[in-house]
C-alpha cells in the first residue's frame, strides 16, 4: 500500500543533533532518495511508499531517471499523485521560491509562543535525533500499515515540526500539511486511472490525461498555465431546521453530530486505504470542508445524504477549480483573476466558478395542516404529553424518542434556582479573515522580514492559501473546548471547594458535544469564575488574535422554565468580529463585549464602595434613563474614577457597564426570570 | 442574463404607510413573537382580496430601511372559556425610527386589468390594516398609489417572503432565476376563506434573479 503521508518522513530528522554526526544526509536534506545506506549498514526501505521520497523530484510520469529504474508504473502514478496533492496542500511554500532564516519549530500565527512552551516543557520537533532512530524509521517506512498508525506514531514531532523550517513559511504543523496532503492524494488516487496512449503512460481524470504535476494543477493565480484537472472545495454549514420547544429537542444536536460523523466515515469506508471517493478536510459540529470530484463523478447531494435525509439544510460556498486555484478563500482568488484579466470573463484561459449553493431535505410543494410545530417543513401529527397538544412530524417525533438529555436540568426548576446556558463557537468566515490578518502581520514583522523588499511582502501577501491553517485552527480549536470543560470541572470557590461537577451543577446535555452546558447557578461568583476561565484559556490559546478572534462564547441565563428556544436563537446571532463574549438574560438585558472590555469591567468593577454606587446609579437609570445616569456617575467621577476610565478607554457605554453589573456583579445574582 | 428573455411585468408601486404593524414570523413554542420586516406575498394578496376584493392579484413588499425600529409588547392574551389568562407572550412589531413619523414600506403589486381598475382610479389612497393584533390597532395603514414601474432584473438577495406559486406572476422562472433557496412554508387560504393549505415558499436570504426592487445584496459569484 502507499501512504502519501510518509513522503515527508524525513522532515522529523535533526541532523544537527550529535547523535547523528558523521552521517551524511541526502540532498534534499529532508528526502532519502540521494542517502547512502552504507553510512547506517542497513538496506533502503522497499515498500511503495518508500518511493513517496522522489515525490519533489517526479515532475513527469515518463521522465526517465527520475526515479529508480524498475518502479511499476502504479506506484509511478501515487508518486506523481503525491506530489499533485503537496502542491494544493501547501499554504505558501510552493509559491514564493525564496527561503528565510530558518527557525526552530512551528511559528503557529495565532500563538507564536507554542512551540516555545512545548519545548520548556521538555518536547522537541524533531522525532530521529541517532543512528538506532533513524534506522528504526527506515523500518517503519516498510511495516507501517495505514497514515493513522503515521501520524499517530510521531504526533507530538508532527505538530511540532513545520512543514517548511524557513520563516515566514513555517507557519503549518507537518502533521496538518500531511493530513492535508493525503486526504487530497486518496481522492486523486481513487478518481484517477493509468492510461496507455500510443504506448505512452497518462494518468486520466475527467477524459482529461495528463502526465505532469503542472499539467493536472495548473500554476498559482498570477500564473498562466491552465490546470487540466478540475475539483471542487465545498465549506457546507450544516443547519438545523427545528425549533427546541423541550428539553428532547436538544437531541437534534446530536443527530446532527451523528450525520456528520456518518459522513466523514462513509468518505473512508471503500475498502480500499489507499482511495476515497471524497475527503472531509476538517469538520466540527456544524461545519464540513469537503473536497470532491466535479458533479458528474460525485454529486454534492449523494455525499450530503445522511444530513438532508435527516432533515438537516445544508448551504455551501462551493468552489470548483483547476487544482492549483482551490482555497478556502474562493472569493479572494476570484477577485485576483478578475483584477489580472479585467475584462476578459474566461480569466485568460484558466478555469474557477464559486458557486453559492443549498441542499434541502425533499420539500412537499405543500403541505395539508397543520404543519409540524417543530421543524414547519412537513405535516404534522397529534401527540398530546402532560395536557399539552403539539403537532410533530415523524422526523421531529423521532428526535424526541431519542432521549431525555440533562433530565437533572428539569429538577433545577423544583428548587427555583438560575441557570446559564453556555455555548461556545467558531465562526469560519471570521476565522479566515483572522487567519489573512495573522500571516500578513507575522510577514510585516517576523523575524528576517525586514530584509523583504515591498514587492516580496505583497506576494507573500497575496500567495498565501489558508486551507491548512484553517485545518489547523479548527483542531486546536477542538482542544480548546476540551481544556475548557476540564477547566470547568476544577473551578473552586474562595474555600477552594469545587464550584462545579459534572453531572450535578454542570450539564453537557448532549454525551460529546462540549460545546454546549447548561450551569446551576447556585452562587453569584461561579458565573464570574465561568468567564474568567473562558478568557483566560482563550487568552492561552490563541494569544495573537484575541482583538478578532473567531471564538465566542454566549451565556444566557435564565429560570429552568423559561423556553429553551430563546436561549437558542441567541446563540445563532452572527458574531460581530472582535465580540467575544455575549450575555443575557432573555427579554432583560444583554451584552456583548471584546475581550479587553470584559477583562477591564471584570478587573475594574471591584470594591464595597463602588458595589454601592453601581447599585444606586442603576436604580437611577431604571428609574429615569441612562442620560441621567450619566450625568450622576460623571459627577462622582473623581471619587469613582473607574467608571469614567471604563467609557473613555475601553468604549464603553454606560448601560454596558451597568448590565455587565447586573448580570455578574457581587450580590447581583441573576433574577430568576419565568416565562 | 440573456437579452431573449422577455421583460419583467410592469408594477404598481405603492407606499404604505403606519404607525405600528406586527406580521409575525410563524415562530411556535415560544414566549417571544418575533416579526418580519418585509411584506410576504401570503400576507399581501390576502390583503388586497380582503379589502379591494382583487381574487388574482399577485403583491409583494419590503419595508424601508431606515424607517423603522423594532418594540415588543408583553401582554398576556385572556382565555373567555377559562376565564384566566394565558401565559404571557411577548410580541415584536415595529414602530417609527428615531426621527421618523411613520414606518414605510413599498408595496409592488403586478399590473393587471383587475388591479388597474382599483389603483388607477381616484382617490390613488386607501386605508388598510394587516398583520396581528390589529384588534389593538397594530397594522392600521394607509395604501398610497405611486407610479407604474418597469423593473429590471438583478441577482442578489431576497428581500421578502414569497410563495413559489406567486414567482410566475412576478416575472421569476424557479427553474432558471433561483440559485440558493431559503425554503419555508407560507399559508394560502382556500375559496371562501374556509380552510386552506401551507405552500412551499422562498423566504429572505434565498439568492436569484428577480425584480430589482425585491433583490438586497448583489450575488456577484458564478450559478
Amino acid at each position: 500500500m502507499f501512504i502519501a503521508e510518509l513522503h515527508d518522513i524525513g522532515k522529523l530528522v535533526d541532523w544537527d543533533d550529535p547523535g547523528l554526526s558523521g552521517i551524511r544526509p541526502g540532498s534534499p536534506r529532508h528526502s532519502f532518495q540521494n542517502f547512502e545506506f552504507s553510512q547506517l549498514g542497513v538496506a533502503p526501505p522497499s515498500s511503495p511508499s518508500w518511493y513517496g521520497q522522489w515525490s519533489g523530484s517526479l515532475k513527469d510520469l515518463r521522465a526517465a531517471g527520475a526515479m529508480p529504474s524498475g518502479i511499476p508504473d502504479e506506484v509511478k502514478a501515487c508518486v506523481l499523485l503525491t506530489n499533485i496533492a503537496d502542491v494544493l496542500a501547501a499554504s505558501i511554500s510552493r509559491s514564493w521560491g525564496k527561503k528565510g532564516n530558518v527557525e526552530e519549530g512551528v511559528h503557529l500565527v495565532w500563538n507564536p509562543n507554542f512551540y516555545q512552551e512545548a519545548k520548556q516543557a521538555g518536547k522537541t520537533w524533531a522525532a530521529v535525533r541517532n543512528t538506532d532512530a533513524l534506522k528504526e524509521m527506515f523500518r517503519f517506512i516498510d511495516t507501517c500499515s495505514s497514515h493513522e498508525e503515521f501520524l499517530d506514531r510521531y504526533e507530538e514531532h508532527l505538530l511540532l515540526t513545520p512543514e517548511d523550517k524557513s520563516a515566514p513559511l513555517n507557519v503549518i504543523p507537518l502533521g496538518t500539511h500531511l493530513d492535508l496532503t493525503g486526504k487530497v492524494f486518496r481522492v486523486l488516487r481513487h478518481h484517477s486511472k493509468l492510461v496507455q496512449r500510443s504506448g505512452r503512460s497518462y494518468l486520466s481524470y475527467d477524459g482529461q490525461d495528463i502526465s505532469q504535476v503542472q499539467e493536472a494543477a495548473g500554476g498559482r493565480w498570477n500564473e498562466t498555465q491552465r490546470g487540466k484537472w478540475v475539483f471542487r472545495l465545498v465549506m457546507c454549514a450544516v443547519h438545523i431546521p427545528q425549533s427546541i420547544a423541550r428539553l428532547r429537542d436538544l437531541n437534534v444536536l446530536a443527530l446532527r453530530r451523528t450525520k456528520i460523523q456518518e459522513i466523514v466515515d462513509r468518505a473512508r469506508a471503500g475498502g480500499n486505504p489507499e482511495r476515497q471517493p471524497y475527503a472531509v478536510l476538517f469538520h466540527t459540529h456544524d461545519f464540513l470542508c469537503l473536497f470532491l470530484p466535479r458533479e458528474n463523478h460525485l454529486t454534492l447531494r449523494d455525499v450530503l445524504r445522511p444530513l438532508w435525509e435527516s432533515g438537516f439544510w445544508i448551504e455551501c460556498e462551493e468552489l470548483e477549480a483547476e487544482l492549483n486555484l482551490l482555497t478556502s478563500t474562493g472569493a479572494r482568488t476570484r477577485k485576483q483573476l478578475m483584477e489580472k484579466y479585467s475584462g476578459d470573463a474566461a480569466y485568460g484561459g484558466r478555469f474557477l466558478r464559486l458557486r453559492h449553493r443549498a441542499v434541502w431535505p425533499n420539500l412537499d410543494s405543500s403541505i395539508v395542516p397543520p404543519i409540524c410545530d417543530l421543524c414547519q417543513l412537513r405535516q404534522g401529527r397529534e401527540f398530546i404529553k402532560d395536557q399539552v397538544r403539539e403537532w410533530l412530524c415523524p422526523a421531529c417525533q423521532a428526535i424526541r424518542e431519542m432521549g431525555e438529555p440533562a433530565s437533572l436540568y428539569a429538577r433545577w426548576e423544583e428548587e427555583g434556582v438560575a441557570a446559564a446556558w453556555l455555548k461556545v463557537s467558531l465562526d469560519q468566515k471570521l476565522l479566515l479573515s483572522c487567519l489573512h490578518r495573522l500571516w500578513e502581520s507575522y510577514v510585516d514583522t517576523g523575524p528576517g522580514m525586514n530584509a523583504l523588499t515591498a514587492a516580496e511582502r505583497k506576494a507573500l501577501k497575496e500567495g498565501f492559501r489558508p486551507l491548512a491553517a484553517q485545518m489547523g485552527f479548527v483542531k486546536d480549536y477542538q482542544q480548546f473546548i476540551a481544556e475548557l470543560k476540564t477547566a470547568l470541572e476544577s473551578l473552586t470557590d474562595p474555600a477552594e471547594t469545587l464550584l462545579l461537577k459534572s453531572g450535578e451543577n454542570l450539564l453537557f446535555p448532549i454525551p460529546g458535544y462540549l460545546e454546549l452546558a447548561v450551569v446551576r447557578l447556585d452562587s453569584p461568583h461561579t458565573l464570574r469564575q465561568i468567564l474568567k476561565t473562558f478568557a483566560e484559556r482563550l487568552r492561552r490559546r490563541f494569544p495573537a488574535c484575541l482583538d478578532d478572534c473567531p471564538i465566542r462564547l454566549s451565556v444566557s441565563m435564565g429560570s429552568p422554565k423559561y423556553p429553551y428556544q430563546e436561549h437558542w436563537q441567541f446563540f445563532l446571532k452572527p458574531q460581530q468580529p472582535g465580540m467575544l463574549l455575549y450575555i443575557q438574560q432573555p427579554g432583560v438585558r444583554q451584552v456583548a463585549l471584546t475581550l479587553t472590555q470584559y477583562e477591564a469591567l471584570r478587573d475594574r468593577l471591584s470594591g464595597e464602595h463602588l458595589s454601592h454606587f453601581l447599585h444606586r446609579i442603576a436604580a437611577v437609570e431604571a428609574a429615569t434613563g441612562e442620560t441621567t445616569a450619566l450625568f450622576q456617575a460623571l459627577e462622582q467621577r473623581k471619587r469613582f474614577p473607574q467608571i469614567h476610565e471604563l467609557m473613555l478607554f475601553h468604549r464603553l457605554g454606560l448601560r454596558q457597564i451597568l448590565d455587565f453589573y447586573r448580570l455578574t456583579g457581587p450580590g447581583m445574582q441573576p433574577e430568576v426570570v419565568h416565562a | 442574463m440573456p437579452e431573449s428573455r422577455p421583460p419583467l411585468p410592469t408594477f404598481f408601486h405603492l407606499r404604505l404607510t403606519t404607525r405600528a404593524i406586527a406580521i409575525g414570523e410563524r415562530v411556535k413554542k415560544g414566549t417571544f413573537r418575533p416579526c418580519v420586516d418585509n411584506l410576504p406575498s401570503s400576507t399581501l394578496i390576502g390583503c388586497l382580496r380582503e379589502h379591494f376584493g382583487l381574487t388574482q392579484a399577485v403583491a409583494i413588499g419590503i419595508f424601508r430601511p431606515g424607517s423603522y425600529r423594532k418594540e415588543t409588547l408583553t401582554y398576556a392574551p385572556f382565555d373567555a372559556c377559562l376565564r384566566t389568562a394565558k401565559v404571557p407572550l411577548t410580541l415584536e412589531y415595529l414602530v417609527p425610527a428615531a426621527g421618523e413619523r411613520e414606518v414605510q414600506a413599498d408595496v409592488y403589486v403586478v399590473s393587471t386589468p383587475e388591479a388597474s381598475r382599483v389603483f388607477k382610479t381616484s382617490p390613488g389612497y386607501w386605508v388598510i390594516s394587516l398583520g396581528g393584533m390589529r384588534s389593538k390597532g397594530l397594522g392600521e395603514s394607509l395604501l398610497k398609489y405611486i407610479e407604474e414601474t418597469k423593473p429590471k432584473r438583478r441577482t442578489g438577495t431576497l428581500l421578502a417572503h414569497m410563495r413559489e406559486s406567486d414567482a410566475p406572476a412576478l416575472g421569476i422562472d424557479l427553474e432558471q432565476d433561483l440559485i440558493r433557496p431559503r425554503y419555508g412554508y407560507l399559508f394560502r387560504p382556500g375559496s371562501c376563506r374556509i380552510g386552506g393549505q401551507y405552500e412551499r415558499a422562498l423566504f429572505t436570504g434565498t439568492i436569484l434573479t428577480g425584480p430589482d426592487f425585491l433583490i438586497g445584496e448583489e450575488y456577484p459569484y458564478d450559478r
